[in-house]
């Protein structure tokens, strides 16, 4: 076998290698959009790490529900259903304008995206706000028993990325009145993309406080 | 692909200016800030690397310290040179400092070093966020050393089993403050391991498709991957006993339908995949000395990448061994058996991936390629002595002994350690400029893999003969003097490789000979470029025309020209085939990140003691954050190009 080490090892032992210009780039776009872009893969990295803290919360409600004979525990109230269901409602609500506004930014149309961008940061709002609420239908202090504790645990936890998502479209918005900046259509357009993630793991969240101490 | 060909004329042309002044303006606008401002406010790759190395040796050292403290106590029977409680916070913060503050940050502050300068690219893809993630992780290791030194460190062991690290049994804040510590480091963790994924992902050098990585790179994509499922968890599982102390939840506390082996399973969900996290980086590091002290490309490329994607995958599959002793359904043991065995199988393959590369090469026994042969070594020790451990009866009579210390040892020095170690002698020039002494190198090599041996062989026997883990003294009728007493005569020979290994450092730093730009006649794209590397990396991106990017061209590299040199931009390839695709334009250097660390360090530590310090430390960072996203005033002769989406 030739050992090609070798042969390098000869010839650039001291200086660095000398880099020879063949191609130009500089004709490539700044502004581009989806998984071209850095931050949409970003994003991802944290949906994913954000997914993982969820699904820890919820297997710990699954693993804590077996120490139970019955379900909830003795003398604890089911959840209330009402709120929790106007706010999942509300919060699927809320993609209707993201996926408006982060269609117009795909366009660079600027009154559309701001126009979407601040009903969804309202919609969001009253999510946020509904959650809140939330705590108070789970009907049980999160100090009384360890089902309490989990299933504060699934509804803060989900919390906090709803706050983030609700703070951070506000401050898109905010931005895109007063400054515009080309190069912050993209994520614009990725704060919708998140929305979707945000809202998609709420639903087997909402399923398991709400709705599995009905069934079991 | 939009990127236009040049002639050689045309691209002499484009570039009228002489190589020398193309590095002043590169120079210009790459480098730091002056002084302790350009410090603070850096987000160069290399140079937060950097500290972090600096920072992650630090507390390697204090931690290494804890355990000779640890051994002189235990030399002899009855000791009393330490007692109970400050064995317990010695061995707690030693522990958790190694895993936490020492091995994770280390190989990925390793990785943020040199995955940019492999994959040829100007800087990690998000510099703030980088910066951020340093500090964060500083903030969390002050706070576990600043709690040991004021007597107030954790002591209830690594793993902080539930109920003893709850508040009926664990009063007092030395528990939360590891909680918190956790997830400092958690946070930094998953910040750095989105840096690699991102960056290895997005900004790879033209041609350097996904099949041409490096398998350091590939390893270090693995780890990263593994720290976004794994760190959550003990995250998780930290903030719930956090919340048990502080607000009195009920995740842990078994009156109340709680559950002990609840945090088992969460821990270990984590702590299993922690090891290969650790471990993985190893085999990267290992990969990269063999095939340049072999002088011929790793044999089996495909064989050792996809096993490197195995083991991570498999490593999620296994964390249940550490529970034989909790009562497991026999289905479960037999599966979670097997699950242990089959990791054996990539694990082997890399192991006769990197035998079959020096046999067929030219090996070079320089002082890196002696640290692998030392992990192979010690490597095998420690696996062989975790097949013991994944047999059920025999992990019953053998847990919670000195065989456990042994075991672990063995696989993180073996497996971590040594490599680190020799992936510092291979890249000191690099970073540096200067070679090491290869006589001290190899002198300090002996004296660790002899130091090692000594000391940790003792302990597997130790535990064979019953000694528990984690007591701070024996009775002199137990028969363990003597083991004792040639485990810490070992530590001296550890601690004394050290000194040697520091004075090593510090002799080439000072007087080392001159390293030129590729010392060892390496492969990849970091030797391509002059030593110690310049703030921007590469004049031009180097195009790759192989997997052994400086081998496959012999003479000059063909390179792309284009980018902006009067601010920071770098080149966006496509994931697969890297494809030139777009410019970005990076951020200056900015005290935002220094700013939202502190934001989450008053959150986390004032919520040791009161709830309200999260609401407080919240607002603060949303406050952080918003200054991190408002856009900056936009530079003169901004032409931003948009391509929408059809």
């Amino acid at each position: 076998m030739t050992v090609i080490g070798e042969i390098a090892a000869e010839t650039g032992r001291q200086a660095e290698r000398p880099l020879r210009p063949v191609v130009n780039v500089s004709d490539l776009p700044s502004v581009v959009y989806g998984s071209r872009v850095v931050t949409w893969w970003g994003t991802t990295g944290f949906m994913a790490a954000e997914a993982a803290t969820l699904s820890a919360c919820v297997a710990s409600y699954y693993y804590v529900l077996r120490n139970y004979e019955s379900f909830p525990p003795l003398r604890t109230p089911l959840p209330d259903l009402l709120v929790p269901t106007i706010s999942l409602i509300v919060l699927i609500l809320s993609l209707v304008p993201c996926y408006l506004f982060a269609r117009a930014a795909k366009r660079l149309d600027r009154p559309a995206t701001l126009r979407w961008m601040w009903v969804a940061a309202v919609v969001m709002l009253i999510a946020t706000a509904l959650r809140l609420m939330e705590f108070s239908s789970l009907n049980v202090r999160w100090d009384a028993n360890a089902y309490a504790s989990v299933a504060w645990a699934v509804v803060f936890a989900h919390f906090t990325l709803l706050l983030a998502d609700t703070l951070e479209t506000v401050l898109f918005a905010v931005i895109m009145q007063t400054r515009e900046p080309t190069r912050y259509y993209p994520g614009v357009a990725e704060d919708a993309f998140y929305s979707y993630f945000m809202v998609a793991v709420w639903i087997p969240c909402y399923v398991t406080v709400y709705l599995v101490p009905r069934w079991v | 692909m939009s990127a236009q060909p040049l002639s050689a004329e045309r691209a002499v042309e484009s570039d009228p200016n002489s190589p020398a002044s193309l590095h002043d303006r590169l120079e210009r606008v790459w480098r730091n800030g002056p002084g302790l401002w350009g410090w603070l406010t850096s987000v160069n790759h290399k140079s937060i690397a950097l500290r972090s190395i600096i920072t992650a040796f630090t507390f390697f050292g204090i931690a290494g310290v804890e355990a000779a403290l640890m051994r002189v106590q235990l030399a002899r029977p009855e000791n009393s040179f330490i007692g109970p409680d400050l064995y317990n916070q010695l061995f707690t913060t030693h522990g958790s400092a190694m895993m936490f503050l020492f091995a994770v940050p280390m190989v990925q502050s390793v990785a943020l070093y040199f995955v940019p300068i492999m994959i040829g690219t100007r800087n990690v893809a998000f510099p703030r966020l980088n910066a951020f993630g340093y500090w964060t992780y500083l903030i969390g290791g002050v706070l576990l050393f600043s709690a040991l030194f004021t007597n107030t460190g954790p002591d209830q062991g690594w793993f902080s089993y539930v109920p003893l690290a709850g508040p009926g049994f664990s009063p007092g804040k030395r528990v939360d403050i590891w909680a918190q510590m956790i997830t400092f480091t958690e946070i930094a963790a998953i910040v750095a391991a989105i840096e690699v994924i991102v960056t290895v992902f997005k900004q790879r050098a033209p041609g350097m498709s996904l099949n041409r990585v490096p398998p350091f790179v590939w390893a270090m994509v693995v780890m990263s991957f593994m720290v976004l499922v794994a760190m959550p968890y003990v995250a998780t599982a930290s903030a719930m006993l956090a919340m048990d102390r502080l607000i009195a939840t009920q995740f842990f506390n078994y009156a109340e339908g709680g559950d002990a082996l609840l945090w088992q399973h969460l821990f270990w969900f984590f702590g299993h995949p922690e090891v290969y996290i650790i471990f993985i980086p190893g085999l990267g590091m290992v990969s990269a000395i063999v095939a340049t002290f072999s002088r011929r490309p790793v044999f089996g490329y495909t064989a050792v990448v996809l096993s490197l994607v195995a083991i991570g995958f498999l490593s999620f599959g296994l964390w249940v061994h550490h529970m034989f002793a909790t009562p497991l359904t026999q289905t479960g043991q037999s599966f979670f058996t097997a699950a242990s065995a089959m990791i054996a199988i990539p694990t082997g393959v890399t192991i006769f991936c990197w035998i079959a590369t020096i046999w067929s090469g030219r090996p070079r026994f320089d002082t890196p390629m002696l640290y692998v042969v030392g992990f192979i070594a010690l490597f095998t020790i420690g696996g062989l002595s975790g097949l013991l451990l994944a047999s059920v009866p025999v992990d019953l009579q053998i847990t919670d002994t000195d065989f456990l210390p042994g075991h672990i040892h063995y696989v993180l020095l073996g497996g971590m350690v040594f490599p680190l170690f020799g992936a510092l002698h291979y890249w000191f020039p690099k970073v540096t400029g200067r070679m090491m002494s290869e006589r001290l190198g190899k002198v300090s090599f002996w004296l660790l893999f002899i130091g090692v041996n000594v000391t940790f062989f003792p302990q597997l026997l130790l535990g064979i003969a019953g000694m528990p883990r984690r007591v701070y003294t024996y009775l002199a009728d137990s028969g363990w003097g003597g083991l004792n007493l040639t485990s810490s005569i070992g530590a001296g020979f550890i601690a004394l490789g050290m000194l040697l290994l520091v004075i090593n450092i510090a002799r080439s730093l000072a007087a080392g000979a001159a390293a030129g730009a590729d010392p060892w006649g390496g492969e990849t794209l970091e030797w391509a470029i002059s030593s110690p590397a310049p703030d921007y990396n590469f004049a031009y991106i180097p195009i790759v025309h192989g997997r052994s990017a400086l081998w496959a061209d012999t003479g000059d590299l063909d390179a792309v020209a284009g980018l902006r040199e009067d601010r920071r931009e770098v080149l966006q390839t496509t994931m697969l085939d890297a494809v030139p695709d777009s410019r970005h334009e990076h951020p200056d250097p900015t005290i935002v990140p220094l700013l939202t660390a502190l934001a989450v360090g008053v959150g986390l530590i004032w919520g040791i003691f009161d709830p309200i310090g999260f609401a407080v430390g919240g607002v603060l960072t949303f406050i952080a954050l918003a200054a991190w996203g408002w856009p900056e005033k936009p530079k003169p002769n901004t032409h931003e190009v948009v391509e929408v989406p059809k």
